[in-house]
């Protein structure tokens, strides 16, 4: 019989205590490394978050940063004092102490860098989408699967302590039956790059250039299907979609605002929208069940229950937040632990960006921890359905997706 | 035709006013908002209220093994401790507990104190001074030494070999006095690399960075209220042009007796004033803290202006000066002090 509040929640949360999974995120994890020296090939935006988060690893040292595109690798240097500076990525694998590198080049030119970096020895961590092409995709995946080194697709769900823990949710009672999903990124931006040289103008504005770009379902998309097939190991059947010009009227022909629907198996849907003209409550996935609605925004996670689910025990304790008419129940890793501290407030919202636990999973397996939560294979399912919904979205039609597809 | 673009971030409006007519507008516009994404990215890292922040993470994790920083952001803390050094303390960052105390930052994310103490270690030679914060030139990073060190900026030590920081007391930074002119030179650098050398940028009308000057005019002109009401701006500039004579920022602008007007060419202008916030428990109390004392700043004057080379040494010194009073005797050449205005001394025009 519990006789005070610790005993009580540990008693009585059997479901959540079973749920503590993660370590204490007080301090963030714990993973330090024996001098690891890691290059960095992809010095724009990207690239430069990812330089942000593996400086904070103890043991990771970005050793080298290559970007043909001589202001981007300017910027990218600046992110990494004391590391070596390179046009090409050829001479930047010749480095026989680097061990690991992270591609976060343009989508097209994933599958030719990803090869080279595994052929030469190193353990590779590619963003995603991991290709422009389903045939591309196909080829990073047996690539990965031929090399013995760590290959880790830059799927940052699966390493998210919030989506790792709403996971466990989704897969109880707690949700019960999924009725229907829903994604959207909403970010007010224009994805067009500035170009002092016109040279570089291929270089720098990929994102709008039809012969290689994924549009908006496939480089923002491709990181929310994921998520969605994580949690329900649903197939993706068919899509359609629309998308439009609703702002950045600058010559460009690619729609900066779009609409999809991509049905799954089991007559379950899942409702995409991405813009780049409003940034109204922007990313998040939602995954609605029969008993509750869970919503996953990257750093935070709620569950929305139904009047007539049952309550568990621990909720009485719950940390809640308001959205206008619905009450949410905030999901929060180690919540028993923190919640025994007296600290379960300090648990709402991630220490780190999302991207921080996705590059500490990859550095882990690389020096012999577990393998990355997400393979090559995973990626080449989301990365399918984001090529096909682009290709949806500008052709008009509904795409098929094949078994064919999705096997490598 | 100048073009004007906006954001909210950290808490205020930026605005970039550019002229670029050498160049296809819509390039003009891509540039001027990838200029406005490296501020959004400036409080991603710098941010004292969100968890996920860089600051964030230096304030947890500082005082158990050194941080280690991109070369923005070291810069960046550089520059505060060369004022804090040239201020005598009257400008240090390591306020955030104090004002968190106070009421002023209530929403702030600061470890709790016992998490940040460092752990005892023995005695090192070296680089480091025991006593006063140190930019340690060229050593490796030494062991904590200063069991006694007064949780100022002396606690903390630089290491531009390593690029890392370290605190020897349970410190907290809060930027809050130096990030928004640090944001803004962030974005003019973006400006500069596309040929824009045109552009007035400001941080909620308390800080202005001016790129050339108007076309038809030798600079920017930024006049500064005086007034001791709150008001939501401090400057106005006066016409994009110098052919538009009205003001254009803010679109509500309180009035008052007129102020310096400022002109500005490749130069800052950064406005610190008592009535700008106050704690929301003691509205008596201003926002400005001495950090020599720890207690709110005497309100002597309302108001401390300064023009500087940079947005970030702007920044840095109205607060310094508004604490001090007066300009200290190791004010750089390049720092001029419009407000407090010192007797015998022109300023400006009016």
């Amino acid at each position: 019989m519990p006789t005070n509040r610790r005993d009580f929640i540990r008693t009585s949360a059997g479901a959540l205590a079973a749920m503590a999974i993660v370590p204490d995120l007080a301090l963030g994890r714990s993973l330090r490394l024996d001098a690891m020296p890691v290059g960095l090939i992809g010095a724009g935006r990207q690239g430069r978050v990812l330089m942000g988060e593996i400086q904070k690893i103890p043991g990771a040292t970005i050793a080298a940063v290559c970007d043909p595109v001589e202001s981007r690798l300017a910027a990218g240097l600046r992110r990494a004092p004391g590391a070596q500076g390179f046009a090409d990525h050829r001479a930047l694998l010749e480095r026989s102490d680097i061990q690991a590198v992270f591609i976060a080049t343009p989508t097209h030119l994933h599958r030719t860098i990803a090869e080279a970096a595994l052929a030469a020895g190193k353990h590779v961590y590619c963003e995603a989408p991991i290709a422009h092409t389903v045939d591309d995709a196909k080829a990073v995946v047996r690539a990965a699967r031929s090399s013995s080194k760590v290959f880790m697709p830059g799927l940052e769900g699966r390493s998210n302590p919030v989506y790792q823990l709403a996971r466990t949710f989704f897969r109880s009672e707690a949700v019960r039956d999924l009725v229907s999903m829903r994604a959207q990124q909403h970010e007010k931006i224009s994805w067009r790059t500035p170009v002092s040289n016109p040279a570089d103008e291929r270089a720098l504005n990929w994102r709008l250039d039809n012969a290689v770009t994924t549009g908006l379902p496939g480089e923002w998309g491709t990181h929310q299907f994921d998520v969605f097939h994580w949690y329900t190991d649903r197939r993706p059947l068919r899509v359609r979609g629309v998308g439009s010009i609703r702002l950045h009227d600058d010559g460009r022909t690619l729609p900066d605002s779009v609409a999809c629907l991509v049905e799954y198996e089991g007559g379950r849907t899942l409702s995409y929208e991405a813009t780049l003209a409003n940034s109204y409550e922007g990313r998040y996935e939602v995954l609605y069940g029969t008993n509750a609605a869970i919503k996953l925004a990257w750093s935070h996670g709620w569950m929305f229950k139904e009047a007539d689910a049952p309550t568990q025990g621990w909720e009485v304790y719950a940390n809640r937040q308001q959205f206008h008419n619905d009450e949410g129940i905030t999901l929060i890793a180690d919540a028993t632990q923190l919640a025994s501290q007296g600290k379960l407030q300090e648990g709402v919202g991630l220490p780190h960006p999302s991207a921080y636990y996705a590059v500490e999973d990859f550095l882990g397996a690389c020096a012999g921890g577990e393998a990355p939560p997400v393979t090559a294979a995973d990626a080449l399912r989301a990365t399918a359905l984001g090529i096909a919904a682009h290709r949806a979205v500008l052709e008009g039609v509904t795409i098929d997706i094949t078994d064919e597809m999705l096997t490598a | 035709m100048p073009l004007t673009f906006c954001l909210d971030a950290m808490r205020t409006r930026f605005e970039i006013v550019l002229d670029a007519p050498h160049l296809p507008e819509r390039d003009a516009a891509a540039a001027a908002r990838a200029a406005l994404e490296e501020v959004a990215l400036a409080e991603a890292r710098l941010s004292l209220f969100r968890k996920d922040s860089l600051l964030a993470h230096i304030n947890r994790a500082a005082a158990h093994e050194p941080v280690r920083l991109d070369a923005d952001t070291f810069d960046l803390l550089a520059t505060a401790h060369a004022v804090w050094l040239a201020s005598d303390g009257a400008f240090d960052p390591t306020v955030a507990r104090r004002m968190t105390a106070l009421g002023l930052h209530e929403d702030a994310v600061l470890p709790d104190l016992a998490d940040t103490a460092p752990p005892p270690s023995p005695a090192c030679g070296g680089g480091v001074t025991r006593g006063t914060a140190s930019v340690t030139e060229g050593a490796a990073d030494q062991p904590s030494t200063h069991a006694n060190t007064p949780h100022t900026f002396a606690a903390i030590d630089l290491n531009p070999a390593a690029s890392t920081i370290r605190f020897h007391a349970p410190v907290a930074l809060d930027l809050g006095a130096i990030a928004k002119g640090h944001a803004l030179d962030l974005a003019a650098r973006v400006l500069r690399e596309h040929a824009i050398e045109t552009a007035l940028l400001h941080a909620g009308t308390s800080t202005v960075l001016a790129l050339g000057h108007p076309p038809s005019a030798d600079a920017w002109r930024i006049a500064i209220r005086t007034d001791a009401a709150p008001t939501r701006g401090m400057l106005a500039a006066l016409g994009k042009h110098a052919d538009q004579p009205e003001a254009t920022t803010p679109p509500k602008a309180a009035t008052g007796p007129p102020g310096p007007i400022v002109p500005l060419t490749n130069s800052a202008l950064s406005v610190s004033a008592h009535h700008a916030r106050s704690s929301p428990t003691d509205p008596a109390t201003t926002h400005i803290l001495d950090p020599r004392t720890g207690l709110p700043a005497a309100p002597h004057h309302p108001i401390a202006a300064v023009t500087a080379p940079t947005a970030t040494l702007a920044d840095a010194w109205s607060t310094a000066i508004l604490v001090l009073q007066s300009p200290p005797t190791a004010l750089p050449p390049d720092i001029r002090v419009i407000l407090p205005a010192r007797e015998g001394v022109p300023s400006t025009q009016h």
